[in-house]
């Protein structure tokens, strides 16, 4: 017997796996609950005597399960199985290693984030900032990746002597430029000691930051006390005297050991919906977790702060620089760039196509010029010399751009128009439209396809307005559906491949800066996450747990419910993540560091969540039907009264959620149908101008007299 | 907030006048008739039937004029009933649910220790007997129990189960006037703490109580709800009836029938059961100076109330948050007359249906502002169930912190999907306007090119060729003299507007077409274009000049709201001012600048839209000229 939040009692079998506890429905309505194993937080257990006995599954994603068992040797059997199996150390025994994905993975997550590419938007040639690969065998500091980003001047010998100098070897990086000569970095705590210990190439490395004449700021997020204490232990701070160009600002966010507490506080106070209004308030209150977030928020507006409005550079640390740290420099982010509110970077402005030919793989690219035959309605219209020889997309690209662009392959004999005068290549629009159709705009004015994407489907070109709405082509999304099963599957393969591609270019969408600033940084996120609040204290070590991400997306969604029309991402998108990053089927948040997922082959033997995520079927559920790219800063208010409880994470288990999701779906039905409608509006009016046309030069209109052109205008 | 007069007569609605001339004085005034919507409730019927008793006020003076009673409840029990009740408010019916529960309200009883009153027992026994659903029936007395004890003390009190038969005895706590004005008063000075601390700020809001408060009416609103669906029926009354039975019965209401949850059942619900049956308005709002104790929050308390609604279930209301503001803001503001006075006697005595403006008016020609783009009518069950635990109440931050622009969000949804929701409505008129018109010129050149068939020869193919491309352009300034007659039609059918593009508009144009063809055919140019039509590039045609001006006549985007901090009369916009489009140019405007409506050429049904000045100004400036 099973009882779970919201839904109705189920009786029925139980099953465990080795990764899996399956409970499925007696009777006709095939009811099954899966719960991985990782998600299990504790198991609590209530014996009735020989009658069996009741099992409460405290989750990590904050579901509280109740599972009545009859008999009591059945339920010892399956109280015991279950705790060895919820506290299973071993990672290569996780639920990812034999996760096998069960559609085509299209486009696969690991590759994503390439260094190379993701650091491209960071380092541009001839910059002051270089990839360095220091740290390639992860032995200059164990949770640093493989490729940092550095100034250009320090030479990885005296990366290494910095490393000693700084906590766990976690020397200055670079972590993001916002303008020209204010960037933020971040690093572990200087290794001062109570001797004033110093550190020539620290210095050295700090000072070549900064331009001349100008004042960096360091924000340690500790208070002035505990970094002075940090000095007994052998860490500290930086003295001014040897910086004197940075300022020191202390700006205390708690430390992480005390976050699990806070949360373990809000959840006792979620979970018991019996006690009056007053009991609530003061447990949340007594919780201190919203205090927790809006400090934390405020630490990162000031980060946000002096890299906007001084133009000054920043570096952040605390102790460690793997908690406090990394949550106010990728909020910092959230704040200060746009592309970072985005789910796939698509922003980026430079023409996509340059980084094609490398990235796709001849099969593709044979697909592609299949389909680009198979689609066109007279074969023969493009000289085939020229792609058969020279197969790369590029020049396809420029084939079929050519095909618009140029008014001569119009007067080819076999040229067939398309009955609508849309376009004669239709391959190359399914493609072109299908781009168009992504939420974000991939093309921009300086691109010639926007150029042409207005030629093409809008009568009346003009300026960008400030939110471009992209256009959408019903027809090509039908011929799409009516391509067989196979053929769809690689056009979507082309797709795909391209939007990474032309994501590879500018990798700071939120999943790169998630990637960048959490994984990769190395924020220990087995360590963190391997228990949550509902572990008894005394299994649990405040140094080791703690809900630092969870706390991080938390504030991603504070900020997100004051700007809500400037994120790509819906606020389930957060939700997703943060019940991934406890229990997942995939690899992503495996390990603590890269180091520790090399060693485990992550990258080989497990799925990545952007696999899973980035497909089309899946990648739509988490948009946001809201959005209209934002390309300001957006300021949110860290007031008392703006910070709300994250309903959809802490209440989803105790108060129904059902009514507001289903208002979200309300509200993208009337986004789609006004975006369906404009460009149905579009095409009837250019429908209409070209029978206009035609009825003109037929002589049943007359042309418009100088009135009314004036009325229209 | 005008306040501080004396008399009544002083009030700003006597003096108020609509710069709007669009407003009549009359408007609204005639919203509620209380024989209608309890016609609407299915009564009278076999158990409830309209009394005349209370007509010139003479039982209870804050009681309206009609009242339905139990059909069995014969005079005599009525007058006797009333004379037990405090200031004589017996029980009458409220709402009578679609199962023949009956929701009623009264004052307490004045039954002290031991009084009693028979005929007051066999008012309750009509009003049970009256649902031939349920064996028993409900009376919920919304005061602590303590409260209700003290109060026999002073001769009142609440009903003794012993004497009456078949009733269930519920207390259910909800505070005096006096806690709840404290209470607020505490919350706000919570909300204008300078630079709050989170644990000031959620210390003051539990110190306040006013969560609990608001929880605490939701909750008794929730067990009248659910003892009404389930086929009882219910007596709600405080110590008057009309405080908290009046907060209370109206929620359970909004929470019982769809109907009031749209914009007119809300208007008519506050009609009913706050203004009819006698809340007392410019006491409790302070309207002019009086007895401060008499001040409370009564009616913001119950806005509150529906605002958590609001929250829980965002698509089971027709109207927003604003429509919230606004009423609450109109309550005190005495700008109209509608809430002015303590009762009906009170406000037909000061003649406001005359000499004031009513609020309804105002709001029904604002309707859009108020309207929740996310209302779905379907979506939710007729009678709601609620889980009222307390993480599901929350602070309103944009009624207590409504002034403060900072701490709301920046990017305000629901004006987004409103703007929304016209946009669609609007292109959606315009893709018919397009349809309608495509169909007609696709059958016109059919029916052109049929003719062509028949009555072009080689001859003049002939002469095509020979004329070559160069006589084009003179040929396309030839057929603009040539096709006058049609030329005519169009200019009439496309700026104007006047006509209908419906069917007739069509025949009509059609006739004269066939008339002009004799002039059309002559020309040769026609086919020429036509083969050139497939070789010459596409992309030329589309940037020129529309032939059809109407067209062009709604705008296809709308500018984003973001951004915009003031509208170009520069008034600012804050966080709560509705910023509208000019359905013309797209452009963002403020209320007072989008007040004209006008139609436009490009929609189908011609439906006079919102319009900017500048654009108004355009359209009637067209016309006069068009049309001499």
């Amino acid at each position: 017997m099973l009882h779970r939040p919201h839904q109705a009692v189920l009786d029925g079998t139980l099953c465990i796996t080795g990764h899996h506890l399956i409970v499925s429905a007696h009777g006709d309505e095939p009811q099954e609950l899966w719960l991985l194993h990782s998600n299990v937080d504790c198991v609590e257990r209530r014996q009735q005597g020989m009658t069996g006995g009741t099992l409460w599954l405290k989750c990590k994603d904050l579901r509280i399960l109740q599972l009545d068992i009859i008999g009591a040797d059945q339920f010892n059997k399956v109280a015991n199985t279950l705790e060895d199996l919820i506290r299973v150390e071993d990672p290569q025994l996780q639920y990812p290693f034999f996760y096998r994905a069960m559609y085509p993975v299209l486009e696969d997550g690991w590759s994503t984030f390439l260094p190379e590419s993701e650091f491209s938007r960071l380092v541009q040639p001839g910059d002051d900032w270089r990839i360095s690969y220091v740290n390639k065998d992860y032995k200059v500091c164990a949770s640093y990746p493989s490729a940092v980003v550095v100034p250009r001047n320090m030479e990885d010998s005296e990366l290494v002597a910095i490393a000693s100098f700084r906590q766990s070897g976690r020397f200055p990086v670079l972590a993001y430029r916002h303008q020209a000569n204010a960037v933020l970095m971040r690093s572990g705590q200087p290794l001062i000691t109570a001797n004033g210990r110093r550190c020539k190439e620290d210095e050295r490395l700090l000072n070549s930051v900064l331009a001349r004449e100008k004042r960096g700021y360091i924000i340690d997020t500790r208070t002035q006390n505990l970094a002075q204490s940090a000095k007994l232990r052998g860490g500290g701070y930086e003295p001014e005297l040897h910086y004197p160009n940075w300022r020191r600002v202390h700006k205390p966010i708690d430390r992480h050991h005390v976050h699990l507490d806070s949360l373990t506080k809000l959840m006792d106070g979620v979970n018991d919906t019996s006690s009056g209004t007053d009991k609530w308030l003061s447990r949340l209150e007594g919780s201190n977790w919203m205090n927790n977030i809006k400090e934390t928020l405020n630490c990162a507006c000031l980060v946000a702060q002096c890299l906007d409005q001084e133009g000054a550079s920043v570096l952040v640390h605390d102790t460690e620089g793997l908690d406090s740290t990394l949550q106010v420099t990728s909020l910092a982010q959230i704040i200060l760039n746009p592309d970072c509110r985005t789910v796939r970077g698509l922003e980026d402005r430079s023409p996509f196509y340059t980084h094609l030919e490398d990235s796709l793989n001849p099969d593709i690219q044979t697909t592609l010029l299949y389909l680009v035959r198979y689609a066109t309605p007279v074969s023969g219209i493009l000289p085939i010399s020229a792609y058969t020889h020279n197969c790369k997309w590029k020049v396809l690209v420029d084939i079929a751009w050519g095909t618009f662009n140029n008014e001569e392959l119009f007067e080819w004999p076999d040229c067939n128009v398309h009955p609508q005068g849309l376009l004669p290549n239709v391959a190359v629009l399914v493609v072109f439209s299908y781009l168009e159709s992504l939420p974000t705009p991939l093309l921009y004015p300086e691109d010639g396809w926007h150029t042409l994407g207005h030629k093409l489907l809008d009568i009346n070109p003009k300026p960008l307005p400030d939110s471009y709405p992209g256009f959408f082509i019903e027809e090509m999304e039908e011929l799409r559906k009516e391509l067989p099963d196979g053929k769809r599957l690689l056009l979507d393969q082309i797709i795909v491949s391209i939007a990474v591609t032309a994501r590879a270019t500018g990798e700071f969408d939120y999943n790169g800066c998630l990637q960048r600033e959490w994984i990769q940084a190395g924020h220990p996120f087995a360590t963190r996450h391997a228990r949550s609040c509902y572990t008894p204290s005394t299994q649990r070590s405040p140094r080791a747990h703690s809900p630092t991400f969870l706390l991080f997306l938390d504030c991603v969604h504070q900020i997100h419910s004051q700007f809500s029309c400037s994120f790509e991402f819906a606020e389930s998108f957060l939700v997703m993540l943060f019940h991934h990053s406890y229990s997942s089927q995939f690899g992503t948040f495996l390990g603590n560091n890269e180091g520790e997922r090399r060693a485990l082959g992550c990258h080989d033997r497990t799925t990545s969540l952007w696999s899973y995520v980035n497909r089309p079927e899946v990648l739509p559920s988490y948009l946001n039907p809201m959005y209209e790219p934002n390309q300001r800063v957006i300021w949110p208010s860290v007031a008392p009264m703006s910070l709300q409880l994250w309903s959809a994470v802490y209440l989803a288990w105790v108060v129904e959620q059902g009514a507001v999701e289903a208002a979200w779906g309300v509200a993208r039905e009337l986004r789609e149908r006004d975006a369906s409608l404009r460009s149905k509006v579009a095409r009837l009016r250019r429908q209409l101008q070209d029978l206009e046309r035609e009825a003109l030069d037929a002589g049943i209109l007359a042309v418009p007299s100088p009135t009314e052109v004036e009325v229209a205008n | 907030m005008a306040r501080c007069g004396v008399h009544l007569s002083d009030l700003y609605c006597f003096h108020y006048t609509a710069s709007n001339d669009e407003i009549d004085k009359r408007n609204g005034w005639d919203l509620y008739s209380p024989a209608a919507e309890y016609h609407r409730m299915g009564v009278p019927c076999q158990g409830w039937a309209p009394t005349t008793l209370n007509h010139s006020y003479e039982i209870c003076d804050t009681y309206p004029q009609e009242l339905y009673v139990p059909a069995a409840a014969p005079t005599k029990v009525i007058l006797s009933s009333s004379k037990f009740r405090s200031k004589g408010r017996f029980p009458v019916l409220s709402f009578l649910h679609k199962n023949q529960a009956a929701l009623c309200r009264s004052s307490q009883p004045l039954a002290g220790f031991s009084a009693r009153c028979e005929e007051d027992e066999q008012l309750l026994d009509c009003i049970r007997s009256a649902n031939p659903n349920a064996a028993h029936m409900i009376v919920v007395d919304t005061r602590p129990k303590i409260n209700a004890m003290a109060n026999r003390a002073a001769g009142k009190g609440y009903e003794n189960e012993a004497y009456y038969e078949n009733i269930k005895f519920h207390f259910s706590g909800i505070e005096n006037i006096h806690v709840m004005r404290a209470s607020l008063a505490k919350l706000i000075e919570t909300c204008q703490l300078v630079t709050p601390s989170m644990s000031g700020f959620l210390g003051g809001l539990e110190a306040s109580g006013w969560v609990k408060h608001v929880r605490s009416v939701l909750e008794t609103a929730s067990f009248i709800t659910g003892a009404v669906a389930g086929g009882a029926s219910v007596l709600v009354h405080c110590s008057d009836g009309w405080d908290r039975t009046s907060q209370t019965c109206a929620l359970a209401q909004l929470l019982l029938d769809p109907y009031y949850r749209t914009l007119r059942g809300f208007q008519i619900l506050i009609e009913k059961e706050w203004l009819a049956f006698g809340h007392k308005f410019t006491d409790r709002c302070g309207h002019i100076q009086g007895d401060s104790k008499e001040v409370a929050p009564i009616f913001t308390q119950f806005i509150d109330c529906v605002w958590q609604l609001l929250q829980i279930l965002p698509s089971a209301f027709e109207f927003n948050e604003r429509y919230l503001l606004i009423l609450h803001d109109h309550v005190f503001s005495s700008q109209f007359g509608t809430f002015i006075g303590n009762c009906q006697k009170d406000r037909v005595d000061l003649r406001l249906s005359e000499r004031t403006y009513s609020l309804w008016g105002y709001i029904s020609s604002h309707e859009r502002e108020y309207r929740n783009p996310l209302y779905r009518k379907d979506s939710t069950a007729d009678v709601l169930r609620l889980n009222l635990c307390p993480q599901s109440i929350r602070f309103w931050r944009g009624m207590y912190n409504r002034f403060e622009n900072g701490v709301h969000p920046r990017e305000p949804l629901g004006d987004l999907l409103a703007a929304t929701t016209e946009h669609t409505q609007s292109l959606s008129d315009q893709a018919d306007f397009l349809t309608k018109r495509i169909t007609w010129l696709k059958a016109e050149l059919e029916r052109s090119n049929s003719k062509k068939g028949i009555e072009c020869d080689n001859r003049i193919l002939e002469n095509a060729q020979q004329n070559g491309e160069n006589e084009e352009s003179e040929i396309g300034s030839k057929e603009g003299v040539c096709v006058l007659g049609v030329s005519e039609i169009e200019e009439s059918l496309v700026s104007v507007g006047a006509l209908t593009l419906g069917d007739e508009g069509g025949g009509e144009a059609g006739e004269v077409v066939k008339v002009a063809p004799d002039a059309t055919f002559i020309n040769p140019s026609h086919l020429v274009q036509g083969t050139r039509r497939l070789s010459a590039p596409l992309l030329r045609y589309q940037s020129e000049v529309c032939v059809s001006p109407a067209v062009l006549s709604v705008a296809l985007d709308w500018r984003s709201f973001r951004n915009i901090r003031e509208c170009s009369c520069s008034t600012p916009f804050d966080h709560f001012s509705r910023k509208h489009h000019c359905w013309r140019c797209g452009e963002v405007f403020c209320t007072r600048c989008i007040d004209k409506k006008a139609v436009l050429p490009g929609h189908l049904s011609l439906r006079p839209v919102p319009v900017c000045h500048p654009c108004y100004k355009d359209i009637t400036r067209s016309v006069s000229v068009d049309t001499p």
